[in-house]
């Protein structure tokens, strides 16, 4: 067991809290999608077209650097399109789903009895795969590289993304299998976050045979990985730690016992925009337009797949990504505001205290994807260097990073940053430190 | 306000938008518009909210601390012109009095100021900053109400150009541009800027009241030596002129038109504690080093030296600029040191510089603006050594 007392961190307080209840939303989908995109670090090589009859698991493309890793069908289908951006970088593949998924694709196996070899064979032909993703950089996670230690998202505190302790209340004994799988991953530990939200940790929780809880407070981004191993066991030189999500860890589990595929995911809808914020369970990939059955208020809407702060912008007839189980909906920050910076500020959502409703605020604050302001140069506020839940000094470390000073940027903590996106957010001279950071990170993941 | 917007928008585009006539002078219509409405932009990627304080907000803050010195100086700067001359000083007179000192500047400072920034803008194709609203109040709030507006129109001239903008503007600058404008006026019109004359408005000599003299207390202090026992200490000396340490704590004194009321000053630094915008460490650590040097100097003067060295410690922070300087120019957080650890010795260098330059230096009794730009110059050096330690520990932790 060990205690993290986060320094940093910032819990934002929004409208569209989801309500407790799950919603089943189980039908077999019409359209699925696979977002290539989500996967970071992986350089897709197409195994399918347009057209081709693709069942439940066969492969639709695989890792070019290291074929191991294999992205699959969730049903059987036919590929639909697939969708592909700037400079032809694969966007998402999207099936025409037949209305059924075929029985037992794998051959099941027990947990218990099932070899280190023969669950790393399992994992990667099944394309379970890219469910572990592997910091330092936060890419899908190297099958040649032993992990030292694996962390479980068992708390999620980005605002309104499913509350774990709900959703894991019931899966006690498939977590438990899950775990003893990881164990066959990794000779270190197996770190669980844990930390009361609005619901208490599950008391089974607190004693899985194999875990090392991490027990902290309810403050995003708590729950991140990278920042529980920064605060409780720092990466060193050529360590690797691995994460995966709860849900995902438990989908695994379900795939090795019944050898059919389990994409299904408690997922939340929620944002200011939605008439019902909800818990739901859906598909990963699922089209944006089944989740939101219950509807959206009218107007330019910003749908998120994910986390207010993490998640990516997709359309409004998109569909989910591959890791984000939620799907927010929030106003377009077109609105002109008359006096914007000359008001008392009741409504305004700020980490700052130069708002009234610092003082006098509601419980929670409508936010529109406006960024609140132009961008400026950097002022020194140090709020960044507040909420950095990893002790970085962003305001330092983006500079070096603009000046292409990446040993610099490496001695500032460039790796250690989960891009949890809180600098940029309190930024008031609304630089975007995230990308400069993320761009760095992508580039030194690149260079090795 | 849809009609006046739609106004804006429709101006934008027709006159100051791309391939229109005054497309070069976008930045002061952005100015003038993005003062009245909020600015269009939206996030594209995550974090797809964002805090509602932006620079804008953040300046005005600033403003609004200054407030309280701003008031007190328009009616300090009256009543000081109109008790120098023995006329009436109610309350309503020394207003006026005072708003006919001060306006005048502050609306130079500004203007001047402003077109700088805006020149600056327009040639670098980037939009105004609103930095310059703090600096072109600051300035005014620091120079002596009798100063000529054409001298305070070169030193923010200066202030602005070479303190600010060839560093490539605001969030660039080294140095205070305020204090700089004002170092500028200092050296180049001493005169003006320093001495007994400088500090009360005379409307007319002849009026004079006799015995009148305008000297602050820090010259008072600087000047006065004790030769025999019998002698006043320096503490009797400025209370028989009237300097007692009451009288300089609420600022009805002559002195630079904002800096004078340590209670007024006070009020606009415990509103930047609550809203957080300026540093209360590196004014603790301001006030701290200024506390040390002035006991140094208290406890181990010898009894021959100049009055000021025997200045009880906490007397220095009522005279001179120390107090506006500690709360409003030291922690201008651009041309202070970033880091935490940073800003305590930043602080503390700039208490113990303008201790020691206001009682070494009888030259220049208004030590403050000194410090602080000297130190200034070395805030980057101090941030430097913080951030080696801050790599040090990182490096540790991955080890």
């Amino acid at each position: 067991m060990v205690r993290m007392q986060l320094s940093g961190g910032y819990n934002l307080n929004l409208a569209g809290k989801p309500s407790l209840g799950i919603t089943e939303l189980l039908k077999v989908p019409s359209l699925i999608s696979v977002k290539a995109i989500d996967l970071h670090g992986i350089k897709p090589l197409m195994k399918v077209k347009v057209g081709d009859k693709v069942k439940a698991g066969d492969v639709l493309f695989l890792n070019k650097a290291n074929h191991k890793v294999k992205v699959v069908a969730p049903f059987d289908g036919t590929v639909k399109e697939v969708k592909r951006g700037d400079r032809r970088v694969l966007l998402e593949v999207i099936i025409d789903v037949d209305g059924k998924q075929s029985e037992s694709q794998f051959k099941s196996k027990s947990v218990d009895d099932i070899s280190e070899k023969d669950l790393m064979d399992h994992l990667l032909d099944t394309g379970s795969w890219p469910f572990f993703r592997q910091y330092p950089y936060n890419v899908v996670a190297d099958p040649e590289l032993r992990p030292r230690d694996i962390y479980v998202e068992t708390l999620c505190n980005e605002p309104h993304v499913p509350d774990m302790n709900y959703v894991l209340q019931d899966q006690k004994e498939a977590f438990e299998k899950g775990i003893a799988l990881l164990k066959k991953l990794t000779p270190g530990n197996v770190y669980t976050g844990l930390a009361n939200t609005e619901i208490e940790i599950p008391k089974w929780m607190r004693s899985v045979k194999g875990t090392t809880p991490v027990y902290t407070n309810n403050i995003y981004p708590a729950g991140e990985a990278s920042v529980q191993s920064y605060n409780v066991a720092p990466i060193k030189k050529n360590e690797v730690i691995w994460h995966i999500n709860a849900q995902d860890l438990i989908a695994i589990v379900n795939l090795l016992e019944s050898g059919k595929l389990d994409y299904s995911r408690v997922m939340t809808v929620a944002g200011s925009c939605v008439d019902k914020p909800q818990y739901i369970k859906t598909y990963v990939g699922s089209a944006v337009k089944v989740v939101t059955k219950d509807g959206v208020s009218y107007g330019e809407n910003r749908y998120i797949s994910g986390g207010i702060f993490t998640g990516t912008t997709i359309e409004k007839d998109g569909y989910l990504g591959f890791y984000g189980h939620s799907l927010h909906v929030i106003e377009e920050g077109l609105n002109r505001e008359f006096l914007p910076f000359q008001r008392p500020g009741f409504e305004k959502a700020s980490f700052s205290r130069v708002f009234l409703s610092t003082f006098f605020g509601p419980d929670t604050f409508v936010q529109t994807s406006s960024q609140m302001g132009e961008e400026r140069a950097c002022i020194a506020c140090s709020h960044c260097e507040e909420v950095c839940p990893v002790d970085i000094k962003p305001q330092f470390l983006f500079k070096s990073l603009l000046a292409e000073d990446y040993a610099m940027g490496e001695a500032l903590g460039v790796k250690d940053c989960s891009l949890c996106g809180l600098c940029t957010y309190v930024c008031p001279s609304k630089i975007d430190l995230d990308d400069i950071i993320s761009s760095a990170q992508k580039f030194l993941h690149k260079e090795g | 306000m849809k009609v006046l917007l739609d106004i804006f928008e429709k101006t934008r585009k027709d006159l100051f938008g791309p391939g229109k006539p005054l497309e070069k002078f976008e930045p002061g219509y952005d100015a003038a518009e993005t003062f009245l409405f909020s600015p269009v932009h939206t996030t594209k990627k995550g974090p797809h909210v964002r805090d509602a304080v932006d620079t804008k907000r953040y300046m005005s803050m600033v403003i609004a601390a200054l407030i309280p010195a701003l008031i007190f100086g328009i009616y300090n700067a009256g009543y000081q012109a109109q008790l120098a001359t023995s006329q009436s000083i109610d309350c309503a007179s020394c207003f006026i009095e005072g708003l006919k000192l001060v306006v005048p500047l502050i609306i130079l400072s500004y203007a001047v100021g402003g077109t700088w920034e805006a020149i600056f803008a327009v040639v670098r194709k980037h939009p105004i900053n609103e930095g310059f609203l703090v600096t072109g109040l600051l300035f005014p709030l620091i120079l002596p109400p009798t100063i000529p507006l054409w001298q305070a129109a070169i030193g923010i001239s200066f202030g602005v150009v070479i303190g600010k903008e060839v560093f490539g503007g605001t969030g660039m600058n080294v140095l205070n541009p305020a204090l700089v404008a004002r170092a500028f006026c200092f050296f180049s019109y001493p005169g003006k800027m320093s001495g007994d004359n400088v500090w009360v408005h005379i409307s007319d000599p002849a009026k004079m009241v006799d015995g009148f003299s305008g000297a602050t207390p820090l010259a008072i202090a600087a000047a006065h030596t004790k030769t025999a026992a019998t002698d006043p200490n320096v503490v009797e000396a400025l209370t028989a002129k009237g300097f007692s340490f009451m009288a300089m704590f609420s600022g009805l004194i002559p002195g630079s038109i904002g800096e004078t009321s340590t209670v007024a000053i006070l009020l606009g630094a415990l509103f930047l504690a609550i809203v957080g915008v300026a540093s209360f460490r590196t004014m603790i650590a301001c006030v701290f080093g200024a506390m040390v040097t002035g006991l140094i100097f208290y406890n181990f003067a010898p009894a021959s030296a100049a009055g000021i060295y025997h200045l009880p410690p906490h007397l220095h922070l009522v005279m001179g600029g120390f107090a506006f300087g500690c709360v409003f120019m030291a922690t201008d957080p651009v041309s202070s040191a970033a880091t935490n650890t940073g800003k305590l010795i930043y602080g503390f260098g700039i208490g113990v510089l303008a201790v020691l330059i206001r009682t070494v230096n009888p030259a220049y009794p208004e030590g403050m603006m000194l410090a602080i730009l000297f130190m200034n110059v070395f805030a980057p050096l101090i941030d430097f050594y913080v951030i080696q330690v801050h790599v040090a520990d990182r490096r540790r932790k991955h080890e």
